[in-house]
């Protein structure tokens, strides 16, 4: 039997380095947000869903149980999961299914992360070699030979592809930074408060060739909470109802930088949109807001075409022309009101969560200077690895 | 045999490092399927027989993307971080190794050379470097 699984509750904290903060009380902060924004007691919880706190930290074990024993609950459902950028947004998939099947009635999906910086780990040899360890498990075994510690040279790699195979100069590619941070200005949660121009972009360090440190994402954190809930109590609440309309995902058979498909191309991210969009019957003309994963300018341009926003190599022209504009003067496509992941800020494990925050947000109608007008669909999307796998949930509201 | 930094999965791991300090960069392949495991490994994905071929790589190759990092253990800039594509008999691949030269004198397309370095004592990774015009 299935019911529907509505999205009742979001909480956020601010993104930002939170330095020397306890994961699990910035997890707290955000619990406590989605429980008043739902107006619902912390006994409702029966399902509790998470995460890691960083991709270099220690591993932790036992995360969601001690979660219920931190607010006395007895959950009908505990997960923890691991998948890389697409962890939380495949964790709401869960949840929504636990939901759906009746198992439990108020899914909590969260995610908390402070990392522990490159500098604290390079500190000693113990734990160099953990960082190195971690670091190989991130990029694989081989590719690691060459001493990475995270996946940048491997972005920059594809960027440069993406570029060369359609004819993009620097300038398009800095564009996508001068929108999203334009975006960010007008979410007061956001990393970053300070307008861009495209010559910032290109004047900013060089990180990867192509990629300038103003293309990357930020290292941040934080924490988002997320309530997923059944129609009778998503009743209760008395908000617009936020129905998730359909979900899907789909990988590649790669790991990093991939050796037997073009690097300009991100093909899970092709087949999830357009299995989500199929399971909702609907067409991608008919999501009026989008948040996306694009943790580098030249990636985010390449996610708007694989989820079919634009025609290949014409993402980087339309932005131009102000399409992906939000707010008032919002174009035909509106992306990532937040800032995305450049300038909203991009804790990895959070990031999926911040989306569902942001696009129940819009479609409640509260999203203030960045409301996409009479916003009813909004599609979320995330991705792992280099691209090589994606999460896709489109969320509607509903009478 | 694998050294402090540099783990490996599987046996065919083992082999691979074992080819690269003879100045050998072999894959296994499956003669039964006619799949080469580009990135090697101890079983073929298909019919799962640990009874593979070892072959050659092509010495020649063509740089597919190339780009350099500041941050690493290894190979730091000036160092450039590439992708080579190699022509195998199953279709192309494409390998991150090192690339020896300087990055603006690099280009997409260039035709490049296998090559071996020694990353830590006793330690062989592949590197591919411009072919030389005779």
């Amino acid at each position: 039997m299935s019911g529907a699984a509505y999205v009742v509750g979001v909480g956020m904290t601010p993104i930002g380095k939170h330095e020397g903060a306890f994961p699990v009380e910035l997890a707290i902060d955000a619990i406590q947000l989605a429980l008043q924004d739902a107006k619902l007691p912390v006994t409702e919880i029966d399902g509790l869903y998470t995460c890691p706190h960083g991709f270099l930290r220690d591993r932790e074990r036992f995360m969601t149980q001690r979660m219920a024993q931190r607010l006395d609950l007895e959950p009908k459902a505990i997960l923890e999961v691991d998948a890389g950028g697409t962890t939380s947004g495949l964790n709401f998939q869960h949840a929504v299914r636990a939901v759906q099947s009746g198992q439990v009635r108020c899914a909590l999906v969260y995610a908390s992360e402070v990392e522990v910086s490159t500098e604290q780990l390079m500190m000693d040899m113990d734990r160099k070699r953990h960082l190195v360890f971690e670091g190989n498990m991130l990029i694989g075994y081989y590719d690691s030979a060459y001493g990475m510690l995270g996946a940048v040279p491997l972005y920059a790699m594809a960027s440069q592809r993406y570029m060369y195979e359609n004819k993009l100069a620097p300038e398009a590619i800095a564009r996508v930074s001068v929108q999203l941070r334009e975006n960010a200005l007008n979410h007061p949660l956001a990393q970053f408060k300070k307008a861009l121009t495209v010559e910032d972009v290109l004047a900013s360090k060089m990180v990867a060739p192509p990629i300038h440190f103003l293309e990357a994402c930020p290292w941040s954190n934080g924490a988002a909470a997320i309530l997923v809930a059944s129609e009778d109590i998503a009743k209760q609440v008395g908000k617009p109802l936020v129905k998730v309309e359909s979900m899907s995902e789909s990988h590649d058979a790669e790991n990093f930088f991939p050796t037997r498909v073009p690097a300009s191309r991100f093909p899970s991210v092709e087949r999830a949109a357009k299995m989500a969009l199929q399971q909702a019957k609907l067409s991608i003309d008919d999501i009026d807001v989008f948040e996306i994963y694009g943790a580098f300018a030249a990636v985010e341009l390449m996610c708007y075409e694989e989820l079919g926003l634009f025609p290949r190599g014409r993402a980087a022209g339309a932005l131009a022309e102000g399409r992906t504009k939000v707010g008032p003067n919002a174009g035909d496509r509106p992306v990532n009101p937040t800032g995305g992941r450049l300038s909203f800020g991009h804790p990895p494990y959070v990031t999926p969560l911040a989306e569902i925050h942001e696009i129940t947000t819009q479609l409640r109608g509260d999203a203030g200077p960045r409301q996409v007008k009479d916003a009813e669909i909004g599609m979320v999307q995330a991705e792992h690895g280099m691209v090589n796998g994606a999460s896709v949930s489109i969320l509607k509201r509903v009478k | 045999m694998s050294s402090t930094f540099l783990p490996v999965e599987d046996s065919a791991g083992e082999r691979f490092y074992a080819e690269l300090r003879e100045k050998r960069l072999r894959f296994p392949k499956c003669n039964a399927c006619k799949k080469v495991f580009v990135p090697p490994r101890a079983h073929c994905s298909r019919c799962f027989t640990k009874d593979l071929a070892w072959i050659d790589a092509p010495k020649t190759g063509t740089l597919y993307a190339f780009s350099y990092q500041k941050v690493g253990l290894r190979f730091l800039r000036p160092a450039v971080i590439g992708a080579v594509e190699l022509q195998f008999e199953d279709g192309p691949a494409r390998l991150i190794s090192n690339i020896v030269g300087e990055y603006k004198d690099l280009s997409i397309g260039l035709p490049v050379e296998l090559d071996f370095v020694e990353i830590e004592k006793g330690v062989f990774v592949h590197q591919f470097k411009p072919v030389q015009k005779a």
